[in-house]
């Protein structure tokens, strides 16, 4: 009986449940207007029939998948090990995102500037996106090769400070993270 | 004005539209220098193992509309970038097969079956130059077959669809592609769901932005963007990650075996390999028609077809370095991209993840809503929808111009590009993409949502479920419930309008027989 506890069945289950989630209690509680409405003696869709759609789609597709992995249990394919790999790198990714957005206006605060004056002003504009950067840059390196080479910091920096310049010099519109939101 | 006028107008607007510079007094439009950047970096993204054409194009597009604008006059500078791109990309994709015996893309796999065995045997130079040929050849075909249908097909489509078929048209296409994508048609039916699912969250006609939870996050819906370069891009990134540091062995030296011999493609061999050209791009041409179906299916049946015919012709053996294996290949799945675009341009249905972008970048700039009424001639005056598609059809020639010509040299030069180490690429195609996503977006929040569906998109990856369905889903979506809510009021609330017509009940029930069929042929195989 062990054996029949597939991937693919606690899948579906958790697929059957959200499409479930979805049909009678996401849609119909927030949404405005229900599966129809009557508008002017006229019948319309509503604002919740598509979404209840998709989530019929979804219990359809769950239910069909522990249909099959009852049948026919499917060898894993993922383990404890891939969620490890997901949680660093979505660690790794928060941290460089937070050295992006917040590493500007540090540095600002720090010699006594007001960071959004200078958001636009050369060195400013490029300190969050080439420290977060490469910091992601030689974070997502070191992640694969296990191991610390000064070279890869090096060229880490290269990378994102090459970005930078490559978006920021040609295209006078186009604004570097973080400094729309600063 | 007739249908010549436009198709003039469309030549123009590309060949005479804003100068970009001048070479002497001659000024050189904009549409051109993008078409052939694209071309370019399609070429040199194709020969990189670990990106792809569509990669490029998720990342180019936000920087395009950034730097252009969302002015009509940007439509086809962006699409012929885009276009440039896809099949820069198409021949670009055969140099790490032929040269490195890496595969880029799962189709070049059989180019390898031929073409690394001809590099060993000191041929890479002839074997490029087969793959090259092949390759632009069934890419010309397939463009003739789109220029040719699809104008057709659009005014049949217009002819016969109403609102109520134009519903099952629709939810037909998602039905193929969840069920022919990937191992399972369930799996599909999931990504389908969840695509739908995400594209309804922060829209609907009412004040209330529905499944927004009262948090301002979603009350704006999620950013496109965010949501399709998470799922293509992140998701791959998170996974190649993965798979390098589970390998530790991409150390990026990589040998090459020495040319030796002639290595030139002489006309005598080029006409011996036309009779397999031909035969793969028909296969590669009708396989790209229908949607979701890629152009592994077309490799793959391409490359059948051509050893059945060499074993009747008793020439060397398929994969023992037979150039008629590498003209078999690369000319079946270069067939697909011209007419993948045929259910884009008539009927505005995405069947490849590369149409996908295009069609982004047309709604995202606005003034080309693809579909029937893109061929439709006025009683007066000009459709300027009309004079863009045969824009785009002058896009295409152009960038074949460009692959007759320098692709074949360009192509032999990016065999350099396989010694970027995986480890540097993919962080830094990373970084590429925040910025991408950054550019259109300008909110730090956008970045979060990508993270999000680039998680998302790994596991998809690893439970084996295709991301396509999801992306072609949530582009669909809207334009599927606008259809279905006009049909609804169209025909006075009849709850079956679906079935309304004979049409629009065929269309159904082939949507669910496809869906049931292709369940049961999975199910048996898997036995």
């Amino acid at each position: 009986m062990k054996a029949r506890i597939s991937q693919d069945l606690v899948l579906g289950i958790v697929v059957l449940a959200i499409g479930l989630f979805v049909v009678f209690v996401w849609a119909p509680i927030d949404s405005d207007t229900g599966i129809a409405e009557k508008v002017r003696g006229r019948w319309a869709i509503g604002d919740a029939l598509a979404p209840s759609v998709a989530g019929a789609l979804l219990a359809v597709s769950g239910a069909g998948l522990v249909a099959g992995a009852w049948l026919r249990p499917a060898p894993p394919s993922l383990g404890l090990a891939n969620f490890g790999f997901v949680a660093a790198f979505v660690a790794l990714l928060a941290i460089g995102l937070s050295i992006m957005r917040y590493s500007g206006p540090g540095v600002a605060e720090l010699t006594a500037n007001d960071y959004r004056p200078l958001r636009d002003e050369i060195p400013w504009k490029y300190i969050g996106f080439v420290s977060g950067g490469s910091f992601l840059v030689f974070s997502l390196v070191y992640l694969v090769e296990r191991r610390f080479d000064a070279r890869r910091v090096a060229l880490s920096i290269a990378i994102a400070l090459i970005l930078a310049l490559a978006y920021d010099l040609p295209f006078e519109d186009l604004l570097l993270p973080p400094n729309a939101d600063v | 004005m007739d249908v010549w006028s436009h198709v003039a107008a469309g030549v123009l607007a590309v060949i005479q539209g804003p100068a970009m510079f001048h070479v002497g007094a001659i000024p050189v439009s904009v549409t051109i220098v993008m078409i052939l950047a694209g071309f370019l970096a399609g070429i040199a993204v194709g020969a990189t193992p670990g990106l792809a054409g569509p990669m490029a194009m998720a990342v180019s597009l936000p920087i395009l509309i950034s730097v252009f604008g969302y002015e009509q006059a940007s439509l086809l500078p962006v699409l012929g970038f885009l276009i440039g791109v896809m099949k820069g990309a198409t021949v670009g994709g055969a140099v790490p097969a032929i040269l490195f015996n890496t595969p880029g893309t799962p189709d070049a796999l059989l180019t390898t079956y031929d073409g690394y065995p001809m590099t060993r045997n000191g041929q890479s130079g002839k074997a490029l130059r087969i793959a090259h040929f092949s390759s632009v050849s069934g890419d010309t075909l397939s463009d003739i077959l789109l220029f040719l249908c699809a104008p057709f097909l659009a005014v049949l489509v217009e002819s016969f669809l109403d609102l109520p078929e134009k519903t099952a048209l629709i939810l037909l296409s998602m039905a193929f592609i969840a069920a022919v994508v990937g191992k399972s048609v369930m799996k599909g039916l999931l990504a389908a769901g969840f695509g739908m699912l995400v594209a309804f969250v922060g829209t609907g006609e009412e004040f209330y932005p529905r499944l927004s939870a009262g948090l301002p996050e979603l009350a704006q819906g999620i950013p496109v963007v965010s949501a399709i370069l998470g799922m293509l891009i992140l998701g791959e990134v998170i996974k190649g990650l993965e798979d390098l540091m589970r390998e530790r062995s991409a150390t990026g030296r990589i040998s090459q075996v020495a040319e030796t011999g002639d290595n030139r493609l002489a006309l005598r061999e080029k006409l011996r390999l036309l009779p397999f050209i031909g035969n793969s791009a028909a296969i590669g041409a009708i396989v790209g028609i229908l949607p979701g179906v890629g152009s592994t299916l077309a490799a793959t049946l391409g490359y059948a077809s051509g050893r059945r015919k060499q074993a009747r012709r008793g020439g060397a053996e398929f994969g023992t370095g037979a150039p008629e294996g590498v003209a078999s290949t690369e000319a079946a799945n270069s067939a697909v991209s011209g007419a993948n675009l045929i259910p884009v341009l008539s009927l505005g249905i995405p069947g490849n993840t590369a149409a996908v972008f295009l069609i982004l970048a047309m709604e995202t700039i606005g003034g080309f809503n693809p579909g029937p009424s893109v061929f439709r001639i006025p009683s007066e005056g000009m459709n300027e929808e009309m004079v863009i598609a045969f824009g785009i059809f002058t896009a295409m020639v152009i960038a074949n111009l460009l692959n007759w010509t320098i692709g074949g040299a360009f192509m032999r030069w990016m065999g350099i590009m396989i010694r970027i180490p995986k480890q540097i690429l993919l962080p830094s195609v990373l970084l590429v993409t925040m910025v991408a996503i950054y550019a259109q977006e300008t909110s730090f929040s956008a970045l979060v949502f990508a993270l999000g569906f680039g998680v998302l998109g790994y596991f998809f990856r690893k439970l084996h479920i295709s991301v396509l369905p999801f992306v072609i889903a949530f582009i669909l979506a809207g334009t599927l419930e606008r259809t279905a809510r006009q049909a609804f009021s169209a025909t006075g609330g009849d709850p079956f309008f679906l079935f309304s017509s004979p049409l629009a009940a065929i269309l159904m029930i082939v949507a669910v027989a496809l869906v049931i069929l292709f369940g049961r042929r999975r199910m048996e195989s898997q036995h």
